[in-house]
């Protein structure tokens, strides 16, 4: 929902309720439908989790990705289709001017979401958002495109806001990373730090059940219980449901955000 | 040989046409001499880069896609001349999880009612379905409640969870399962991992799950197979190809493993960039261009797929020499 919101695509009857979302010093919020669908279209960029879903199914791959180029880049048609043929090499489409024939469905899984973050990456954005770039591909082509937005990010001053449940990406990639859990940031820290030193009970539990660390065909560590956003929004900590080391004191008020050390935040009072 | 496997395939060939800008027609060829077998209560990891045929094969064996040469047989059967009530049998049992969860699913049908079909269809009184529909909705970690809901409203991660009850609700013998897990976070993904094994112990459910997680492949599966370009490449019994891989495209792939750094070669010095088209196959060893050890014989011999030592098998050339 994150990205959504920061986007302003937040599908009805979700809405953002309260909050600012600042990107280059203007609040998104407060812009008007047309400001923020020019800023949406050309400086930040996005990438979803589905490509089928947002891949036109009855729209060749040449029409989609050049409709960009030519309404936020006033490319020429001939340019634009150019350009698309090296954008969709850039991210590792073999016989490139071929498949811009092709219907998403003759593509396969892998091959629609590196056609998303061609797309993506059309205009030049400086921040992309990136809800699970790369979990349709495989890991030498998924090294491939991080590795490509690495050095987007590098050259062209692009930020990137990378949503994953892939902690090997995010071990890899990610300079800082925030644990999200019900809506709410739960522990936010460089990325050394959280993956090595976890403090809320919500992160360690996470990285235990990693299969990494599990004896093969043994069963992995679980959290009890399962998400469920009325619980976790009824007062009190939004993780006391599930939490393996809970006491009463958890469910008084919600948990506020602290720092424990520089630019480590938890959200549990037995942090310190 | 076939008639012991539950499920097995003999040299699969599947083309697919694609569009030209003139009015020749091309083929794609997206799956090249392939067999395989999945024994009772064996679970098969299938591995290997995007567009290598993945989908192609699991779609095939579950009898949805029809190949253009080759057989697939079903406890030595040819799937293609199964009586009528051994097709249907074969349609119960075996049930296929698809890797995009939201073309697979019916827009218009109410997600417990979805999940309910297979067990409608098995003859199952109403009170038992409602009962077994809690029963695997909180299996997958889906809240009951969501059982009236349409497909549209759940997330990524959810639909694959609906896909993954609805497959489970059908008590197949053969689950085939295309990226079962990839859009599950952490927990969830431990969660449906554990049920697998389970249903594994418990009801010897045979597996053939497609992922391009080999971590995942590494703790579930018995063997793992790796493809290339519509080839086997290796495959192996999964304790031995994760320590001891025969192929140098299978090395490039554990050594991308995000996090997982356990070969001394650094990633890049792996793989060379030039990318594979199934379009515009190399001559030789299909991975030539890519590799890092090829020779003047892999630019003109095809590799056989050769088996180095028990049930472990690859295809290439310096095998031998690379990997002892
Ligand atoms: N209906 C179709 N029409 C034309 N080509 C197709 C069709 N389905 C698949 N292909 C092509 O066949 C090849 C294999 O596709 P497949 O979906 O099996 O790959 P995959 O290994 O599952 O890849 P991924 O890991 O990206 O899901 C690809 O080149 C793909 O473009
Ligand atoms: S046959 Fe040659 S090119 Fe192919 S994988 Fe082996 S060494 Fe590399
Ligand atoms: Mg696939």
């Amino acid at each position: 929902m994150t990205a959504l919101s920061i986007m302003r695509l937040v599908p009805p009857p979700g809405f953002i309720s309260s909050g600012e979302i600042v990107f280059e010093g203007q609040d998104l919020l407060l812009l008007s439908q047309k400001a923020l669908q020019n800023i949406r279209g050309r400086m930040i960029s996005m990438v979803f989790q589905e490509p089928m879903t947002s891949l036109n199914p009855v729209l060749r791959i040449a029409d989609q990705l050049c409709e960009p180029l030519i309404l936020h880049m006033n490319m020429s048609r001939r340019d634009a289709l150019e350009q698309g043929i090296e954008l969709l090499t850039n991210v590792g489409i073999p016989s490139a001017g071929d498949r811009m024939r092709d219907y998403p469905h003759q593509l396969s899984g892998g091959m629609r979401q590196r056609v998303m973050i061609a797309m993506s990456l059309a205009c030049h954005p400086s921040l992309l958002i990136a809800d699970e770039p790369t979990t349709a591909l495989d890991v030498t082509i998924q090294a491939q495109i991080l590795e490509l937005l690495d050095a987007r990010i590098k050259s062209s001053g692009l930020s990137m806001l990378l949503i994953t449940h892939d902690l090997g990406i995010v071990a890899e990639r990610a300079g800082h990373t925030a644990v999200m859990y019900a809506g709410q940031i739960v522990e936010s820290a460089p990325t050394g730090t959280l993956l090595t030193a976890p403090r809320h009970p919500y992160t360690q539990a996470l990285l235990a059940s990693l299969p990494q660390y599990a004896e093969p065909g043994k069963p992995l560590p679980t959290m009890a219980g399962q998400l469920n956003i009325r619980a976790a929004s009824a007062g009190g900590c939004c993780f006391a449901e599930r939490c393996p080391i809970k006491t009463s004191g958890c469910c008084d008020e919600p948990q506020q955000l602290r720092e424990i050390a520089p630019s480590h935040l938890v959200r549990c009072w037995k942090c310190s | 040989m076939s008639n012991t496997h539950l499920l097995s395939a003999v040299d699969l060939h599947k083309k697919f046409k694609v569009s030209s800008q003139r009015h020749s027609t091309r083929f794609l060829t997206a799956l090249d001499q392939v067999s395989l077998h999945l024994s009772a209560g064996e679970t098969l990891g299938i591995a290997g880069e995007s567009g290598c045929g993945k989908s192609t094969l699991a779609k095939i064996m579950a009898g949805l896609l029809t190949q253009n040469g080759g057989n697939v047989f079903y406890k030595g059967t040819l799937l293609s001349q199964l009586e009528q009530k051994d097709r249907i049998n074969f349609r119960r049992k075996t049930q296929m999880i698809f890797q995009d969860p939201f073309s697979s699913l019916n827009p218009r049908m109410r997600v417990g009612d979805s999940i309910k079909e297979p067990l409608k269809i098995a003859g199952v009184s109403v009170p038992l379905q409602r009962v077994e529909l809690e029963r695997i909705m909180a299996a997958v970690g889906l809240p009951g409640d969501t059982a009236n809901r349409f497909p549209d409203e759940f997330s990524g991660g959810q639909r694959q969870r609906i896909g993954i009850a609805r497959a489970l609700a059908a008590s197949p013998e053969i689950l085939i399962a295309d990226e079962p897990v990839s859009s599950l976070d952490i927990s969830i993904q431990a969660q449906i991992i554990n049920i697998l094994l389970q249903m594994k112990i418990d009801f010897k459910l045979s597996m053939m799950i497609v992922s391009h997680n080999l971590l995942i492949l590494r703790h579930i599966c018995d063997r793992v197979i790796i493809m290339y370009l519509g080839i086997i490449v290796e495959c192996g019994p999964a304790s031995e190809l994760f320590q001891r891989c025969r192929h140098p495209y299978t090395e490039a792939l554990i050594a991308a493993i995000p996090g997982f750094h356990s070969l001394s070669a650094s990633k890049d010095e792996l793989l060379r960039d030039d990318l594979p088209s199934a379009l515009s196959i190399p001559p030789g060893c299909r991975f030539h261009p890519r590799c890092r050890h090829a020779v003047d014989i892999c630019r003109h011999e095809v590799p056989k797929l050769v088996e180095h030592a028990t049930g472990h098998t690859a295809a290439c050339h310096l095998s031998d020499s690379l990997y002892g």
